[in-house]
């Protein structure tokens, strides 16, 4: 036997090695980021950027008042926009793993317009129900709606330990169906500066967030997120199914209850934000897998990364294409997304 | 004492009896083949001894010491199992499939001693040139064979503390043309010297017969019979169990029972009454 063992030639090498990987999606998010804070409908210079930041870092007020739009409106965005887009992108690349589809999204199976649904009823009932009015009424809500259809959609798709595909889909349409009942009824009921901000963040926007909002949810996202990323290794066990996950191991039930709480609640806490943004979910972890496999334990880390860039540029072409007016972000991640989506499908299909 | 086995096993779902007081013991270093028609509960006695079902009644100890008593990776690394269906959809290289079977070792071995029992296994199952392939274009056989390999480097080790290991396999050449049956079996005594006990759900009898040391015949939640395969393939508790018309012969050159058909049963016109 020992012969054997001796002459086996090494495990294959890896596709791209990981710190490569992580190294530039960390750069392209960067990159991104810095785009982003120089465009806009006002335009600047790098000395002004530098001024303004380095200003606000030593703690005093930006002297100029259009400096102010760099540290009070563009920073909190972007920061936003990174957040929102990773755990948009982790959530969906945890979710294709567990379900072991990889057309689970959070937009596409429920979790987002149940969150809409549970963000909306606080925007709106808040006025009747003063218990909704606190500053964590808003997120907590919509991670409550992400986590009641997540739950929801897994129970009604699992049959026999396995998840029916269709029947995973077809719940998702159902859930998306009667929770946008329920935000239409809302809407309804709604008076004009409920409306106003309702609407708002049902279009999907990064706007309008200042520091205050960006503090509330960033926590819940950021641990959420890292939380999520530190599931690669169970969830490989996954992707051949939940009986060798089982049979190697792993405590099968808890992963799974862990990793639809916090899906759940990162998206939930994403979705009160900016409202449904759709596609990042979806495209990003296929993009990361067309280029480095499966392998959990890099693709979550390196489907966060991506997914906040890609949000990022999202979002500065969204302020700048139509200047000074602004593109539904959302509009815009399935446009680029979409036909990239596409693009990727029909390439790796002709290489086969 | 070493061995697997399941004591008095009675297991009902759904007011249905799926298991009926069935026991059955694997040592290591033998094949034990599990036959039986569909529906005789095969894969649930398997699933039982797995430690993934548990059974209303009886028990099941690995080594003399309850299934339930073990954590759950304490026991992943004494046992592994092929289940009848591990497919993907996901992209993923036969390299990364046989490096999950090392999860249950990542507190007990370095990596260095875990990619060398992955290369280990995937020479003894003969998939070492599949590595670098992606595991969603391989045949049906060579993925049963990665399967295998997987299955192997689960309960692998490379400084053998004399532990015995079981195997269990659901199934295992269902899905394959005669080369490959033969092909997945050999490997699968290949690998018994290393204090590895095999069980085998198994539907071809002849093939059963030619690889098994013993077997035990399931039918209707029940143990038939078990013994040595000549003993177990006998007319006339293979064809009630399985309710066909079977000859048992034995080959003159191996001494091995041969397992046929009956053929056709003759011609009998509808009109000619209700006899």
């Amino acid at each position: 036997m020992s012969s054997t063992v001796l002459s086996a030639p090494d495990v294959a090498p890896r596709r791209l090695t990981p710190l490569l990987v992580l190294g530039g999606l960390t750069m392209a998010l960067a990159a991104s980021v810095v785009v982003g804070l120089f465009s806009g409908a006002v335009s600047l210079t790098p000395g002004q950027v530098g001024t303004a930041l380095v200003a606000w870092l030593s703690g005093s007020e930006a002297s100029d008042p259009m400096l102010a739009v760099i540290t009070a409106i563009r920073l909190p965005r972007l920061l936003l926009a990174v957040l929102v887009g990773s755990v948009l992108a982790v959530a969906g690349a945890a979710m294709q793993g567990l379900f072991r589809n990889p057309l689970a999204d959070p937009g596409l199976i429920g979790v987002s317009s149940g969150a809409g649904l549970g963000a909306v009823s606080v925007i709106v009932l808040g006025n009747w129900l003063p218990f909704l009015n606190g500053p964590l009424a808003l997120p907590l809500a919509a991670a409550l709606g992400g986590l009641l259809a997540t739950i929801i959609v897994y129970r009604l798709g699992q049959s026999a330990g396995a998840t029916d595909v269709a029947t995973l889909l077809l719940a998702g349409i159902a859930i998306n169906a009667i929770a946008g009942a329920g935000t239409g009824l809302l809407t309804y009921f709604s008076n004009d500066s409920e409306l106003r901000s309702l609407t708002f963040w049902l279009m999907g926007s990064v706007a309008g967030s200042g520091w205050q909002q960006l503090l509330l949810a960033a926590p819940f996202m950021l641990v959420c997120g890292l939380a999520l990323c530190l599931l690669g290794r169970p969830l490989n066990a996954f992707l051949l199914g939940e009986d060798v996950a089982l049979h190697l191991g792993y405590p099968v039930e808890r992963i799974k209850a862990v990793t639809v709480l916090l899906c759940g609640v990162a998206v939930g806490a994403a979705v009160s934000m900016t409202g449904v943004i759709g596609f990042v979910g979806l495209v990003v972890p296929h993009v990361v897998r067309l280029i480095i496999g499966a392998d959990h334990r890099l693709l979550l880390p390196a489907s966060a990364l991506l997914g906040g860039a890609g949000l990022v540029v999202a979002d500065t072409a969204a302020r700048t294409l139509v200047s000074p007016a602004e593109l539904p972000i959302g509009i815009l991640t399935t446009l680029l997304g979409g036909p990239f989506f596409l693009f990727l499908l029909l390439q790796n299909r002709y290489r086969q | 004492m070493s061995c697997l086995s399941a004591d008095k096993l009675t297991l009902a779902r759904a007011n249905r009896r799926v298991l009926q007081d069935v026991s059955l013991r694997v040592t290591p270093g033998e094949v034990v083949a599990l036959v039986g028609p569909n529906g005789a509960g095969k894969s649930t006695l398997l699933r039982c001894l797995s430690g993934e079902l548990t059974a209303d009644a009886g028990c099941c100890s690995l080594d003399g010491t309850a299934l339930r008593a073990f954590k759950a990776h304490d026991l992943a690394r004494r046992r592994a199992v092929l289940p009848q269906d591990a497919d993907t959809r996901f992209p993923l290289m036969v390299a990364d499939v046989m490096a999950m079977a090392r999860a249950p070792w990542r507190r007990q071995a370095t990596p260095q001693h875990n990619q060398r029992a992955v290369r280990a296994a995937a020479a003894a199952a003969g998939v070492v040139e599949l590595m670098a392939r992606d595991f969603r274009r391989l045949s049906g056989g060579e993925r049963q064979r990665v399967q295998l390999a997987r299955v192997l480097a689960q309960i692998w080790d490379t400084h053998w503390d004399g532990q015995s290991r079981y195997l269990l396999l659901d199934e295992p050449t269902s899905s394959l043309d005669v080369g490959h049956q033969q092909r997945l079996l050999r490997v699968v005594r290949e690998v018994l010297p290393m204090g590895i006990g095999v069980l085998a759900v198994l539907h071809d009898l002849n093939l059963a017969a030619a690889f098994a040391d013993r077997m035990y015949l399931l039918a209707a939640g029940r143990l038939v019979t078990q013994g040595a395969p000549t003993a177990v393939i006998q007319a006339g508790p293979i064809n009630s169990a399985y309710g066909a018309e079977l000859d048992v012969r034995t080959d003159a050159h191996s001494g091995r029972p041969l397992v046929l058909p009956a053929g056709r049963a003759p011609y009998q016109s509808p009109l000619s009454g209700s006899s």
